[in-house]
């Protein structure tokens, strides 16, 4: 069965090195060069840049040499032409073409990569001219050869070898070129594959002409099948590189359509929140100018039960006014519209005496500091005045009469620590998770009455990571909380 | 003899109610848009002026800015009050001459307390 394969193999093989063969071949070869050409010029039609002129050029000059293969060899194959007669004609024409697209293709593949057009360009220029010059010389020794021994074989011919080493120089040297540079990354095993298996044929042929001083004929058919693989992976690379650029293109496309609906939807709502929060602040002030001029008497006396109601309106008010205040903080805060504006604060001058502090000592709750003197640490000092207002305000909130609230600070080398500790009542663990949600209120733990915005720790979140760092918290239920503000020191 | 106190502001509750608060010891005149601010002010030359920024026809930046062009109100103080709290208002206000400003919604205490520090500047 295997020595059945190989026969036929074998048969195909010899058949390919025919003039039938060699025809089939060219013909099949011509077919796919024309498509990927068409791929290529249409490319190239739309968006005129260099690297698909030069695609294009090379697989129209394969083209046109398997063009003028196909054409010498049907008329050998069909007409008066003796096979052997095909040599006298144009093998030069056919090396240089086949040299000069590879010339192009090497150019044009590693092209990317290569940032300076008129570099590659001149590259091209003299390459060409080089080539073009080898090849006019050629031709003039093979035509006095022809004159001397008109039967000798272009094979045989030193021109041959010369050929065969500059395709071979043309494949291999794009082949190193892609090898070493590891950021063509994108079909790099297909390029390689492509140019090397290419590179096989002149090679070889140049193994032959030293060996054999012609191209031996078990060489030439061993060669026939390693054009063919490469034209398929060149065509597969073109195809790839084609349905990429497409690809890329449709993402692009929906990634700016998208960054464009962010964008406007951001604005929006920017700009309706701050609206928002404009247009309600103005009934809030005349609602809570006229409820304390009502309560402190300025339109006649109230009893106490008029002036509990009263006392209603304007904490709720004021609640009101802390939420509309949190909210524009917060969308501020998740616009990232504000940038940081870092600065050393002394936190140590700051927790020694603050505002908040009489807030829990009117509840009944001791307090204590124990912040080494002159910790200074580096930080956006107003937002991070925030969070510490916020974190020791829920502590005041959630810690009962008699209670303590005790702040400390810590640093090693990478961190600044700020801890609030309370002997409140304490947060369940599955509840910690979603302390920082906006609007999380704990049932039986932040219930409504306590006054809160529910933003609070939302915002600290925020804050803080804007600065890298981020709040920690341990709890146990009945004996309290500990919230741990950690900022890293290089980030900020 | 009461000092004169001019408030500019388009919400006639809000400016009612600051009237309310300060008729104790100011005479309060009004002006409910930016043009007629200012013509008022050159006109009375108030000791004290509560300008609103969000007007019609001239913001308060502007007539701030006005205003402290004039030789003549060189000893009016001038408190901002503003919607918006943001830094950069607050700078911006300042900057062009405000003596203070007040963030709404804000109490009649803290109208009273704005109000004091600013008239004991000088």
């Amino acid at each position: 069965m295997v020595a059945n394969a190989q026969a036929i193999l074998h048969v195909f093989f010899f058949f390919l090195s025919t003039p039938s063969g060699i025809l089939f071949k060219a013909a099949i070869e011509l077919i796919i060069f024309l498509l990927v050409t068409y791929m290529t010029i249409s490319e190239f039609l739309r968006e005129r840049n260099s690297e698909h002129k030069y695609l294009f050029l090379a697989f129209a000059s394969l083209v046109l040499q398997r063009l003028i293969i196909v054409l010498i060899y049907s008329d050998a194959v069909f007409g008066e032409l003796s096979p052997s007669d095909v040599e006298f004609y144009i093998p030069i024409v056919i090396h240089t073409l086949e040299a000069f697209a590879f010339i192009l293709l090497a150019n044009a593949f590693i092209y990317p990569y290569r940032t300076n057009l008129k570099k590659v360009v001149t590259t091209i220029e003299l390459e060409t001219i080089t080539l073009f010059a080898i090849s006019a010389i050629i031709e003039v020794l093979w035509l006095r050869e022809l004159r001397y021994n008109p039967y000798r074989q272009f094979d045989s011919f030193y021109g041959f070898a010369v050929f065969s080493m500059i395709k071979a120089v043309a494949l291999l040297y794009p082949f190193f070129k892609i090898l070493k540079n590891k950021e063509f990354i994108r079909h790099r095993h297909n390029l390689m594959t492509a140019f090397l298996v290419y590179a096989i044929v002149p090679i070889l042929h140049i193994v032959s002409f030293l060996k054999y001083r012609t191209l031996n004929p078990r060489i030439d058919v061993f060669l026939n099948p390693f054009p063919f693989i490469s034209v398929i992976l060149f065509t597969k690379v073109v195809y790839l590189k084609l349905v990429d650029k497409a690809m890329l293109k449709d993402k692009l496309k929906a990634s700016e359509e998208k960054y464009k609906e962010a964008k406007a939807l951001g604005e929006m709502r920017d700009s309706f929140v701050s609206v928002v929060s404009h247009e309600l602040r103005t009934p809030l002030t005349s609602i809570k100018l006229y409820s304390s001029l009502l309560s402190t008497g300025k339109f006649g006396r109230i009893n106490n039960k008029q002036k509990k109601t009263m006392d209603i309106i304007n904490q709720e008010t004021d609640r009101l006014s802390n939420l509309i205040e949190d909210i524009l903080n917060l969308s501020k805060l998740e616009s990232h519209k504000e940038p940081l504006n870092i600065s050393y604060l002394n936190f140590y001058e700051y927790s020694k005496d603050n505002a908040i502090y009489q807030l829990a000592r009117e509840k009944g709750i001791k307090i204590k500091i124990s912040v080494p003197k002159g910790y200074i640490l580096k930080a956006d000092a107003e937002k991070f005045k925030q969070v510490f207002i916020n974190l020791f305000g829920n502590a005041i909130k959630f810690t009962d009469k008699g209670g303590m609230i005790n702040v400390s600070a810590n640093s090693d080398n990478e961190n600044w620590s700020i801890s609030i500790r309370d002997t409140g009542r304490g947060i369940a663990r599955e509840n910690i998770p979603k302390l920082f949600d906006k609007f999380f209120q704990v049932e039986n733990y932040m219930t409504r009455d306590k006054g809160g915005t529910g933003l609070g720790l939302a915002i600290a979140k925020r804050i803080i990571d804007l600065h890298h760092g981020q709040i920690n918290v341990e709890s146990v239920i009945g004996k309290g909380s500990v919230f741990t503000v950690v900022i890293p020191k290089l980030r900020n | 003899m009461k000092k004169k106190a001019l408030i500019i502001e388009d919400e006639h509750n809000i400016a009612n109610a600051e009237a309310l608060i300060l008729s104790d010891k100011y005479d309060v005149f009004h002006a409910y848009d930016g043009e007629d601010g200012l013509k008022r002010a050159l006109e009375l030359k108030p000791h004290l002026i509560i300008l609103d920024l969000m007007l019609p026809k001239r913001n308060g930046y502007d007539i701030c800015f006005n205003l402290r062009q004039e030789k003549t109100l060189k000893g009016t103080k001038i408190v901002m009050v503003t919607a918006k709290n943001q830094q950069i208002d607050e700078d911006k206000g300042m900057f062009i001459g405000a003596d203070d400003y007040l963030i709404k919604p804000f109490s009649p205490e803290e109208l009273v307390h704005v109000v004091e520090q600013v008239m004991k500047k000088d």
